[in-house]
């Protein structure tokens, strides 16, 4: 049966990934056009929008992307408490150095990868540990200074030193930087361009991902679900 | 002569004033042994704007035009007042600057040879006691204009309706301080104002014969307008000038602040609510810009939190702390640290996801090949 299909995500993780991306490229598009406003993209993005309202969209992008984050830690910490696949293992390490060594040439031989390789684990724990920083600077940010204009302007942190805001606000830019960095070109090189996966990978919108794609990134998971099977 | 018949009671009442000053400070008529305040018989400012409103006698007669559109014309003063020599030895003794070692432009055309010209003097306006020659010329160096605009806007009586808290508001302030006291060390000599030459004098923000009112939408000075009197390239935005003082470039670490991002990029009516220069610099007015150094200034540390809140901006009350607005904390120690890290961490993993990336897909593509 190799036309089969195997689930690989629940509607529940199709849902938090379409929240974030939507979140994130909005994030990244207004907060950009902000940091780099001599940029004429960033010209376009500032126009079009005007200061107004690129203020409120990064802010409501926030939101929702901290909702998620919330309800994600929520969800996987007190309500799903199964086996937690993508916790970094010691294998990893192996993998990693296993999978340089192929791509150097050293060797003929490719790791073999169980539910998630240790680019997605990279992914993963790189984006949360970011989007910490960033959601905690950020909200920080609104929360003080940047308050008065738009929505939601509480000033709840309106103690904050202007020292500490303008460290923040440095940290919050360059994080974003580097996320938007990760994303766009490994993430996005990972799920759009590689081949086999071109033009897009489906499965985090479908949750479905053919068997033949299965056995090729995920061998060892996909040994276990038949074997669960029988 | 139409002068000597309608001189206002005022006129007459100030000169008497004056010349009691004169007598008072007991140094009698200014040094250079020239010169002497007109006395009583008055003195018609028309006859300087009558040529020098005509080109056929002057090259240029902008400084007229101007005039007469200043609000020295509409409130009376004239030329006399800032061009004469002629005035008593205020607390600043104005003139010794000038007593002794400059002669008028007059003068100086009378004394070239074949000159055709003929200097007006009070030998030949009839009923005119004015020496002309004591006219002071143009091209006074710009911290002069202190003295001589503080003549009447506070440091003396000579016109007891001039706004006169402006000098006493300017002395204090950091141009003032920057100028007067650490140029000088002693603000009654005049002849010392070789110090600061950068701080804004006077005649920076306003103009010497259009002075304008601020309220007047053309003046320079007009709260729509001046933002751009202290970011102008030879003061606020000037990285050379800026250095000087061990200050930024303001106009470049503003342009960076939020509010600098939203006068920038902003819609009009955005650019309208965030504050310009003077709405968080000046204290009362804009000749009191203080140090922020200054307890009393509203960028002081003690203060500025209720700056921010006060004038319908943030209604909040910051702690803003050691904080800077103009980006200074971009060059501390920690802030040096934010910088280097991520300058490290960013190449280091993009250069490494990049290698990653070649490697995979050359990879994929050869196997797809070799398929």
């Amino acid at each position: 049966m190799s036309g089969e299909d195997i689930e690989r995500f629940t509607t529940w993780q199709i849902i938090q990934h379409a929240l974030w991306a939507f979140a994130f490229l909005t994030l990244l598009i207004t907060g950009l056009a902000l940091k780099f406003p001599d940029n004429f993209l960033s010209q376009a993005v500032l126009g079009g929008l005007g200061m107004g309202l690129r203020a409120n969209l990064h802010r409501l992008a926030g939101i929702i992307f901290w909702i998620v984050g919330v309800a994600h830690i929520v969800y996987y910490t007190a309500i799903d408490r199964g086996s937690k696949p993508i916790l970094p293992s010691l294998q990893d390490g192996k993998d990693i150095v296993q999978d340089i060594k192929y791509h150097l040439r050293l060797t003929k031989e490719a790791p073999k990868f169980g539910r998630y390789t240790w680019i997605e684990k990279f992914d993963y724990w790189a984006g949360a540990a970011g989007s910490f920083i960033i959601g905690i600077t950020g909200l920080a940010l609104w929360q003080s200074y940047g308050g008065t204009a738009g929505f939601g302007g509480a000033n709840i942190l309106s103690g904050l030193s202007l020292q500490v805001y303008n460290w923040f606000r440095m940290i919050h830019g360059w994080e974003a930087i580097l996320a938007g960095a990760v994303i766009v070109m490994l993430h996005f090189y990972m799920t759009v361009w590689r081949p086999g996966n071109f033009p897009l990978a489906m499965q985090v919108w479908t949750g479905k991902m053919s068997r033949h794609h299965y056995e090729e990134e995920h061998p060892l998971e996909l040994e276990e679900l038949d074997k669960a099977k029988k | 002569m139409r002068g000597s018949t309608e001189v206002p009671l005022k006129k007459c009442m100030l000169l008497i004033v004056l010349a009691t000053l004169i007598l008072a400070a007991g140094s009698g008529p200014v040094s250079g042994g020239a010169v002497l305040a007109p006395t009583g018989a008055g003195y018609d400012a028309n006859t300087c704007v009558d040529c020098h409103s005509d080109s056929s006698k002057v090259d240029d007669t902008s400084a007229a035009s101007d005039w007469k559109d200043s609000v020295h014309f509409e409130n009376d003063i004239g030329c006399e007042r800032c061009h004469s020599a002629s005035v008593p030895a205020g607390r600043l003794a104005a003139f010794d600057a000038f007593g002794g070692s400059y002669r008028d432009d007059h003068v100086d055309l009378i004394l070239e040879e074949d000159s055709s010209y003929k200097a007006p003097s009070a030998f030949e306006i009839e009923g005119s006691t004015t020496d002309y020659s004591t006219v002071v010329r143009a091209g006074l160096e710009r911290q002069q204009s202190v003295a001589i605009c503080a003549r009447c806007h506070g440091l003396t009586e000579i016109d007891p309706d001039a706004p006169k808290d402006v000098f006493q508001d300017y002395i204090q302030s950091a141009h003032g301080q920057s100028v007067v006291v650490r140029g000088l060390g002693d603000p009654s000599k005049v002849s010392d104002y070789t110090g600061l030459t950068d701080a804004a004098v006077c005649v920076d923000c306003h103009d010497p014969h259009a002075t304008a009112a601020k309220d007047d939408p053309d003046s320079p000075t007009n709260e729509d307008n001046r933002f751009e009197l202290c970011i102008s390239d030879a003061c606020h935005a000037s990285d050379d000038v800026m250095a000087k003082y061990g200050l930024t470039n303001s106009k470049a670490s503003y342009d960076k602040t939020q509010h600098g991002l939203i006068a920038t990029y902003g819609s009009a009516e955005d650019a309208e609510s965030v504050p310009g220069c003077l709405d968080c610099h000046k204290i009362e007015n804009s000749h009191k810009i203080l140090p922020a150094s200054d307890p009393d200034s509203a960028m002081n540390v003690a203060n500025i939190g209720e700056t921010c809140a006060d004038k319908d901006c943030h209604g909040v009350e910051f702690n803003l702390g050691a904080g800077s607005m103009h980006g200074k904390d971009e060059g501390t120690t920690i802030a040096g640290l934010i910088d280097l890290f991520y300058t490290i961490v960013i190449p280091i993993t993009v250069g490494f996801f990049a290698l990653y990336i070649l490697l995979d897909f050359t990879l994929l593509i050869g196997k797809k090949g070799g398929e």
